[in-house]
């Protein structure tokens, strides 16, 4: 069970990226977007691929997530995310390795009762 | 079909506030166009400037615009006196989906004007609308709300819609409305710029208390 307020809250990016640009999409985005993502309070905890090999002529697909600790924790990262233009230009930048991308926001089942009691 | 007139006045520094709210309201008072008009001074922490809202109900569109031709045009006078009034948004709108769990007596009314980027296609402003609406179904504090497409738009940006809600009080909004997972961790995708969903181009917020919902 997590601290009230303190739940753990993801953020995952997932990348369709274009065939064989993986792993440059994966080495810009940790070079480039990671470490802002960081300052800003992020904490990097999964970088995922499927299928589990670098493909040269198909795409390969990576999940990112990221931890927020808490609701409020959230926002003050969205806030100082969208006081930076330097997020926007990262997609920018990255549009040319990348066919399709999602942001979604997730919990643990077990926090959604505590997440929702505000 | 009710037409709704609402401003956003952001006075000048010096101005003379109770003067000028008197001044205002008598521009929809002696006109019988008007059904209601409400002004409330902003509870915005944020501003250093004194912010109102000024809500105008009148019985269709044609009434609004007779009435602008008339007492409303002593409050552009006033409105467009730079000593007074430093920046004015309005928007006007026949009211849209709605919702309601009880009529409050008094409470915090809240709106966020909206501007919707002309990119974003029609499914998509239609699946924006429908959550936004259903935002007041999952968060327990929203009493009263109502997503409404602008007719009518003027100030800082074109605006779109007007996304309105009243709740029994700051508490509800400052901290239910902002924590609630369906506001960050659903509806908000729409006004992040780093989700592929993004359409929301500019937002206005304002809210102050209220004695008699004018829902």
């Amino acid at each position: 069970m997590s601290v009230p307020g303190q739940e753990p809250i993801y953020y995952l990016d997932h990348l369709v990226a274009q065939p064989g640009r993986a792993e440059d999409l994966l080495r810009f985005y940790m070079s480039d977007y990671a470490p802002r993502a960081r300052e800003r309070g992020l904490t990097l905890v999964h970088r995922w691929v499927t299928p589990p090999l670098w493909l040269r002529e198909q795409s390969n697909e990576l999940f990112v997530a990221w931890s927020v600790q808490g609701a409020q924790a959230w926002w003050d990262v969205t806030r100082q995310r969208r006081a930076d233009p330097s997020f926007l230009a990262f997609w920018e930048k990255a549009e040319p390795m990348i066919v399709s991308r999602r942001r979604l926001f997730l919990s643990d089942v077990n926090d959604v009762t505590a997440l929702c009691d505000v | 079909m009710t037409y709704r007139v609402t401003k956003i006045l952001t006075l000048a520094e010096g101005a003379d506030e109770t003067e000028m709210m008197r001044d205002l309201a008598a521009t929809a008072g002696n006109r019988r166009e008007v059904v209601h008009s409400a002004i409330g001074r902003t509870l915005s922490e944020t501003n250093d400037a004194a912010t109102y809202i000024w809500r105008l109900h009148f019985a269709n569109e044609a009434s609004a615009h007779t009435w602008a031709l008339h007492g409303g045009n002593h409050a552009d006078a006033i409105l467009n006196d730079r000593l007074r009034i430093r920046q004015v948004d309005s928007v006007g709108y026949v009211g849209g989906r709605a919702g309601s769990k009880q009529t409050l007596g008094r409470g915090i009314y809240r709106m966020l004007l909206i501007s919707l980027k002309t990119s974003a296609g029609s499914a998509d402003v239609a699946q924006f609308e429908h959550e936004t609406h259903e935002m007041g179904h999952y968060i327990p504090s929203i009493v009263q709300w109502r997503i409404s497409r602008v007719r009518e738009s003027s100030g800082t940006s074109p605006w779109t819609h007007v996304w309105e809600q009243e709740y029994r009080d700051m508490e509800g909004l400052v901290r239910t409305y902002m924590l609630h997972p369906h506001h960050w961790g659903w509806i908000n995708r729409w006004y992040d710029p780093e989700c592929v969903e993004h359409i929301v181009g500019a937002v206005s917020q304002s809210f102050c208390s209220f004695e008699g919902s004018m829902f």
